[in-house]
């Protein structure tokens, strides 16, 4: 049973049902969804090798400016966290709530950013140039 | 025949830019990738590169996982819808994440790593000679031209018969022969040993004046075969030897044709022929861009192996086809030789190359030849 705990970069927080939200299919257009109103989009991962939600979720976050929140649900495993949070999903509920208890530690994977991403704009080596990193 | 290819051109003012060339690939699915963009700036490289990925990521088969490739897309799609799908993507990612532009700073930082190491410019530009066939073979088919006067690069044959009698399988090293290489590395390539995808090493950097001293030494090693670029440098994968994707064993096929063509005079008179080998299909020996390839198949329990021929790996890339039914392990070679023996015959003036005899006159004559009772 996927539990309702939901993953943030501050810790687990239970679902709010106020929330207004909007569910979004791999094969829907993240960019004419109607986000009017919207604080919660949620995302889902019918399979774990999808791969269309994290440009969705990129296309939320750069192109459409969208603030709100960005959920990834379904079959959402803690390998992919890392990955979907650099793409701009700030939210997760994991598949298998055996994975909970480690899940902070995926998304610290990698203490460098080599890539842009919605997260990190600039990649690595823009922001060495800049003097921000070492 | 790649996913993605950049080709390093310059435009009509003599800057450089990039052919990218999108969706072309082996395996189950062989297809030589079509140009999207002729004259790609270089600041646009990553910009470009990610739009790319977009468009394929939005629009790619999932259902499918064999489907699941940038090339089935660009297949299903037509070369210009999806240049015009990549064009949309990077006009917004052009917008949106202007980060990834390479500037000029991040260029020349990068161009720095790649500075030509600290040539010597007193080296008199003549390559000695030593009264030796073999050291003059070796000098014409495993050495080639260097830009800077008195330098040449040497290739370090991998294919062909080791020191011990032996026939090596195509691309293997032992460590003990690479310690030597190493060493010869230190003493005459500026410490600089490049491998390349023919499944051979070379040395980069080689004073012509000490090619005799390197020869003698890779010789003594097994490692001076002056079969480069002939029938004996054969690729190949590892096989059912080592790989467990393999339908079929292909180092013990490439050992045999080895063994077959190994008159040098014989492989020169050849001339430019390559062979690539594959035991599965998912083609890491690149059967299907050899001049001649070879693919592994179980049928049935059976070993057996498909014959491909006019497949180029060159600028003109090309696919080759199938000539017939697939043969047994003792009679794939004697094919080679049908194959080979019917090019001897056919080519126009001694001179013509497989490859153009074999797109010349067709695959019929050979698969005649090959398939004669």
């Amino acid at each position: 049973m996927p539990s309702n705990r939901v993953l943030t970069r501050d810790g687990f927080v239970n679902d709010d049902a106020a929330q207004q939200r909007v569910r979004l299919a791999p094969n829907e257009d993240a960019r004419t969804v109607a986000l009017e109103g919207v604080t919660l989009v949620e995302l889902a991962l019918p399979k774990m090798n999808e791969g269309r939600v994290y440009t969705q979720a990129r296309i939320l976050r750069e192109e459409r400016g969208y603030k709100g929140a960005i959920r990834a649900v379904g079959e959402v495993r803690r390998d992919l966290l890392f990955f979907l949070f650099r793409c701009g999903v700030d939210q997760a509920v994991l598949k298998d709530p055996d994975e909970e208890q480690d899940a902070h530690k995926a998304l610290a994977s990698f203490s460098v950013l080599y890539q842009g991403a919605a997260d990190v704009a600039a990649p690595l080596w823009k922001r060495a140039a800049r003097g921000a990193v070492h | 025949v790649h996913d993605i290819g950049f080709r390093v051109t310059r435009n009509a003012a003599g800057e450089t830019r990039f052919a990218v060339i999108v969706g072309g690939g082996l395996g189950r699915t062989p297809l030589v990738g079509p140009v999207i963009h002729p004259e790609l700036e270089p600041r646009h490289l990553l910009t470009y590169t990610e739009a790319i990925l977009r468009a394929y990521n939005l629009a790619g088969d999932r259902d499918n996982m064999f489907k699941a490739r940038i090339k089935i897309l660009v297949r299903d799609l037509g070369p210009e819808a999806f240049r015009a799908r990549v064009e949309e993507e990077h006009k917004r990612i052009l917008e949106t994440n202007p980060s990834l532009i390479l500037g000029d700073d991040e260029i020349n930082r990068v161009k720095a790593h790649f500075a030509p190491p600290a040539w010597r410019t007193d080296l008199p530009d003549d390559v000695p000679d030593v009264d030796d066939k073999r050291y003059r073979n070796w000098l014409k088919h495993n050495t080639v031209g260097h830009k800077a006067k008195g330098y040449r690069v040497a290739y370090i044959s991998l294919k062909g018969k080791q020191a011990d009698g032996k026939t090596r399988p195509p691309g293997d090293v032992t460590a003990d022969e690479m310690d030597a290489i190493a060493r010869l590395a230190d003493d005459h390539s500026l410490g600089q040993i490049v491998a390349t995808h023919t499944q051979n090493l070379l040395l980069p950097h080689v004073e012509a004046r000490a090619l005799p001293e390197l020869w003698r030494a890779l010789d003594a090693l097994g490692l001076a075969n002056a079969n480069v670029g002939t029938l004996q440098d054969i690729i190949c994968c590892p096989g059912l030897d080592y790989c467990n994707l393999a339908n079929a064993t292909s180092i013990p096929i490439a050992q045999k044709i080895s063994d077959r063509f190994e008159d040098l005079d014989h492989l020169y008179d050849l001339g430019d022929i390559k062979l690539k080998m594959s035991g599965c299909i998912n083609s890491c020996g690149h059967h299907h861009v050899g001049n001649i390839g070879i693919l592994g198949v179980d049928m049935k329990g059976t070993k057996a192996y498909q014959i491909l021929l006019g497949g180029s790996e060159e600028a003109d890339a090309t696919i080759g086809k199938w000539i017939g039914p697939a043969l047994s392990a003792d009679d794939v070679v004697t094919a080679i030789e049908k194959i080979v023996g019917l090019y001897v015959e056919q080519r126009h003036d001694g001179e013509e190359r497989f490859l153009d005899t074999v797109r010349r006159i067709g695959l019929k004559p050979f698969a005649e030849r090959v398939y004669a009772q």
